[in-house]
């Protein structure tokens, strides 16, 4: 079975609806993978959610399979063992894009489909997204139709403005009371020292922290010809340069800041992942999936 | 220093040099827009490089912009003038061919020797100039006609070859010289001069003619230098100088006449002009000259009697003697002696035949002269005869002979004289017993009818009928003869007139070393009306010639600088004969073979000796100074009077723009006579090509360079 057209941005992009696209990815990356769910301990009932094969018989809530005819499972508050916060870049500099999807899109889709799979695993998931001065922010739940709250906060997001990335992550280090995972899906066009002390404070916190830097393909490569007036997505200001003349400097500087920022990522013990717009769109899952997998061994 | 260019016109492609400017502007007006998010990376990428890069990019503008400036530079054949002599240097030898104008208005005198004395101290100096690598190559505008490739030189052969160029009274040929010198400068050299010069009188330059550079070369560098223009052009000369009648005829006076020409600008009084007759001063006239003006002058003088005569007119001597003396020469014609024997003197005067042969003989335009002096004489007076003052003889109707006449008469004519026999009642071969003539004669015969003449076939072109002129036989058809003494061709004997049946009338014929012609009728009126037809004189003088030889004077003069060509009998090829010039020396030349085929005298020359037994000929190229020159031959002499040509005395300048519309590069510079340091006028000419093409290669490498860095 060919599941590449899942993950291609190509095809994504033609998916106008933002949850459809999550459903899109996420279930062309689990079609042919076992099912697998983890345990929860619940306190406060939640919610009701269908039976779905894997759950445990004990879990299902026969008084409402009397009322109702079916199979329901209970869900609690606490059920998940997992507290999740997507931190979303919303600046101006995502909203460029020379391929299929724009940084933002690709962002977006991204920060859904992860959505998704947290919330189909029960894990609690919130969002931030970030914009220069203040961020717009949904709280974390672990109850499914919160992904429609997501998905609602993500398509009404408009990239504007400058990076507030750094005091975006900030502001999030201090307001969690409890350890979780923090997705950071930016292109990290900030001051990196910022953006690295932000970081810092969240894995001082005992988060987990995984970084995934979006960047174009146009941003990475250079293609550029000629003589070209660049204009900066974020300022009035720009530029006339000599593209052949400045490319291998420009992509020397590129490679320092990448490489810089890895490095303060591994330091730090954040996972970090150099995603292109111009990838499929799985190899983020794949990674943060096994990043799952690794953090329960 | 100054610039020259061949193709001047391609320096308008200059403009191209805005070219890459143009490309520039256009390119940044060009500029697409792009956003990027990572535009602070480019900035400061930008801040790094871009100083440098700027730079760099001004850089290779000017590259670009000089390279297509040498391009077009490089088109338009640059040539950098530079002052200072003629050396080079050991990777960069120069060849210079030095053109010296040898010709007669050169020897004008300017106070510090004479203009071609100057130019040849220029040309000394040049030399002495040469480095080791340096040739030199040494031309005259007169002399001998240009080799198959000029001759070069180091210093000290060029030094000696210098010292061999004469100064002439010959016309210069500048515009052959200066385009074999143009043609032939020698390609290995690193730069090649060629510097004329001359007075560019006009009677040398006028003629000049650009066409004759066929190849013009742009890394020749040509320069007219002007020698000593300052000292003018005051001369006396002697023009038009007319001799009448010429060549003078044997005992008779010719006038002289020529006009005294006061190129100057002040009069002159009392200019005494004389003439010479071989070395003996004759006569002086004094004439006075206003300032650019002129004075008939007009000598008489006698011919002698026979021989040459020679001699010359004469003015003071001023700034240049080749025009102050006009000599000539010439050989005086001998008048032809004929003898005419009456063999029936009894008859009346006008009756006589002799009366008719002698006016004949005698006849002359109005005022002239005969060139034949006749005595007549009976024939019992024979024995009285000298027969060796006359060239040839005429006997009318002879039919008696004094003693031992007839054997005087055979020797005279063996030993080369002539002999014109006209029969007649008392005259025949049988009754003459003259056995050895070339026909025989019968008894006189009548015609009834009487009958008209015909030249033979084949005999339209004797010299006998040369005085008829074309389709003189029609003379013959007129006229009537009546009674005939019938004659058969014998002894080699052959007819030139006969009756229309074919009847020979007048037979001819060699006897020993003379020639023999037999009449078959009278020279009077008794058995023809010839001797009453205008055919008559013209009849006699042809056959006055054919039997008398030619005895005309002949003009022996020749402009400095002509080729004598001298002829001679097939037996004396190989022999030498001297000829002695103006300055008493003598030069060998030698007689060869004269080749079948197209002549080879050149167009500029004197031919001396018989043309018609010519079949050895010898040369004598070496005629440059005016005054009298002598072939010396055992067997006979020549006089020759060389002048200087007419034209040279035409010595006021051409103007420059003259040849300055013709060629455009000439570089002309004047050399006064006083010059210390006649070098500084001396031009050099670079040509900046392989200095171009080396800084284009640097000017691509450079830019190849720069390109690849960015």
């Amino acid at each position: 079975m060919d599941t590449d057209r899942y993950f291609d941005p190509i095809v994504i992009s033609r998916l106008s609806n933002l949850q459809l696209r999550a459903r899109h990815v996420v279930e062309g990356l689990m079609s042919g993978v076992h099912r697998s769910r983890s345990r929860g301990f619940s306190v406060d009932f939640e919610e009701h959610r269908a039976y779905a094969p894997g759950d445990e018989l004990r879990h299902i809530d026969w008084k409402a399979y009397g009322k109702f005819d079916r199979y329901l499972v209970k869900q609690y508050e606490d059920e998940t063992n997992l507290r999740a916060h997507i931190v979303v870049d919303a600046s101006a500099s995502m909203d460029f894009g020379d391929g299929p999807l724009s940084k933002w899109e690709y962002a977006a889709t991204l920060s859904s489909s992860m959505a998704h799979l947290l919330l189909g695993q029960s894990d609690s998931v919130g969002l931030v997204i970030s914009y220069e001065v203040e961020d717009v922010q949904v709280p974390s739940k672990s109850i499914r139709k919160h992904l429609l709250t997501l998905l609602a906060g993500l398509q009404a997001a408009k990239p504007a403005g400058g990076t507030g990335i750094a005091r975006s992550l900030l502001a999030l280090a201090e307001r969690l009371k409890r350890r979780g995972l923090v997705l950071v899906v930016s292109d990290l066009l900030d001051e990196p020292e910022a953006v690295a002390e932000a970081l810092k404070l969240l894995c001082l916190k005992g988060n987990d922290v995984i970084v995934f830097h979006v960047l174009d393909s146009v941003e990475l490569d250079f293609p550029f010809e000629g003589l070209a007036r660049m204009d900066d997505v974020e300022t009035d200001r720009n530029i006339t340069v000599e593209c052949e003349v400045v490319k291998r400097p420009y992509l020397g500087l590129l490679t320092e800041f990448l490489e810089q920022t890895r490095e303060r990522c591994a330091d730090l013990g954040v996972d970090y992942h150099l995603v292109s717009t111009a990838e499929p769109l799985d190899r983020g899952l794949i990674r943060f999936l096994a990043w799952r997998s690794r953090s329960r061994v | 220093m100054s610039f020259q260019f061949f193709h001047a016109a391609l320096l308008w492609g200059m403009g191209l040099v805005f070219l890459p400017i143009l490309i520039h502007l256009l390119r940044r007006r060009l500029v697409r827009r792009y956003r990027l998010p990572t535009f602070e990376f480019l900035l400061r990428t930008q801040r790094r490089i871009t100083n440098r890069s700027r730079l760099r990019n001004w850089i290779l503008l000017f590259l670009r912009v000089c390279a297509v400036g040498i391009i077009i530079f490089l088109a338009s054949r640059p040539l950098l003038e530079t002052e200072g002599g003629v050396s080079g240097v050991g990777w960069f030898p120069v060849h210079t061919v030095a053109v010296i104008d040898n010709s007669a208005s050169m020897a004008f005198e300017t106070g510090k020797g004479s203009r071609f004395e100057v130019a040849k101290r220029a040309v000394r100096r040049m030399i002495e100039d040469m480095s080791e690598a340096d040739r030199m190559s040494i031309a005259t505008t007169v002399g001998e006609p240009a080799a198959a490739s000029l001759k070069e030189f180091q210093r000290k052969e060029a030094l000696a070859a210098l010292e061999r160029v004469r100064q002439t009274d010959g016309k210069g040929a500048p515009a052959r010289i200066v385009q074999h010198a143009l043609e032939n400068a020698s390609p290995k050299a690193g730069r090649r001069n060629v510097v004329v010069f001359s007075d560019f009188a006009r009677g040398d330059w006028e003629s000049f003619q650009i066409r004759n550079l066929r190849q013009w070369n742009p890394h020749v560098h040509l320069q007219f230098v002007r020698v000593a223009p300052e000292s003018g052009v005051e001369d006396l000369s002697l023009q038009n100088v007319k001799m009448k009648p010429w060549p003078p005829k044997a005992g008779f006076s010719f006038t002289i006449g020529a006009r005294v020409f006061n190129r100057g600008e002040e009069k002159k009084s009392k200019v005494p002009v004389q003439l010479y007759v071989g070395e003996e001063l004759r006569e002086t006239i004094e004439v006075d000259l206003e300032p650019n003006g002129a004075s008939p002058v007009s000598f008489r003088v006698n011919a002698p009697e026979k021989g040459v005569l020679y001699g010359r007119i004469e003015l003071p001597k001023d700034n240049l003697s080749a025009t102050n003396r006009f000599y000539f020469a010439a050989g005086i014609g001998k008048r032809l002696r004929a003898l005419v024997i009456d063999g029936d003197p009894k008859r009346g005067l006008q009756d006589s035949e002799t009366f008719f042969v002698v006016n004949a003989l005698t006849a002359a335009p109005l005022g002239g002269e005969s060139p034949v002096l006749t005595r007549v004489v009976a024939s019992y007076e024979l024995n009285n005869v000298q027969w060796d003052e006359y060239d040839y003889v005429i006997a009318c109707n002879l039919g008696r002979w004094p003693e031992n006449g007839k054997q005087r008469l055979r020797d005279f004519v063996e030993k080369g004289g002539g002999l014109f026999w006209a029969t007649g009642e008392l005259s025949s071969e049988k009754a003459a017993g003259l056995g050895w003539l070339p026909a025989t004669t019968g008894g006189p015969v009548t015609l009834r009818p009487s009958k008209s003449l015909k030249i033979a076939q084949g005999e339209e072109a004797h010299r006998a009928f040369s005085f008829l002129g074309v389709n003189g036989g029609r003379f013959f058809s007129a006229l009537r003869l009546a009674r005939l003494t019938p004659l058969e061709p014998a002894r080699g004997g052959r007819a030139l007139l006969e009756l229309p049946d074919g009847t020979p009338v007048l037979v001819t014929g060699s006897v020993g070393s003379g020639q023999v012609m037999v009449w078959g009728s009278t020279c009077d009126r008794d058995w023809t009306d010839l001797a009453v037809r205008p055919v008559f004189v013209p009849f006699m003088r042809g056959i006055s010639e054919f039997l008398g030889g030619t005895q005309k004077g002949v003009s022996s003069s020749a402009d400095a600088g002509d080729v004598f060509e001298i002829r001679a009998p097939t037996r004396r090829v190989g022999e030498a004969i001297q000829i002695r010039g103006p300055a008493q020396e003598e030069r060998a030349t030698q007689f060869t073979e004269k080749k079948p085929g197209p002549e080879t005298m050149p167009t500029d020359g004197l031919r001396l000796g018989k043309k018609g037994s010519a079949a050895a000929v010898a040369y004598y190229r070496d005629a440059y100074l005016a005054g009298i020159y002598r072939v010396l031959t055992p067997d006979e002499k020549h006089i020759v009077a060389v002048n200087a040509p007419a034209s040279e005395s035409r010595i006021s300048p051409v103007e420059m723009s003259f040849f300055k519309d013709k060629l455009e590069k000439l570089d002309v510079r004047d050399l006064p006579a006083n010059e210390s340091d006649p070098l500084r006028s001396i031009l050099r000419l670079i040509d900046l090509g392989a200095l171009l093409f080396l800084m284009l290669g640097g000017i691509f490498v450079a830019e190849a360079f720069l390109a690849d860095r960015t």
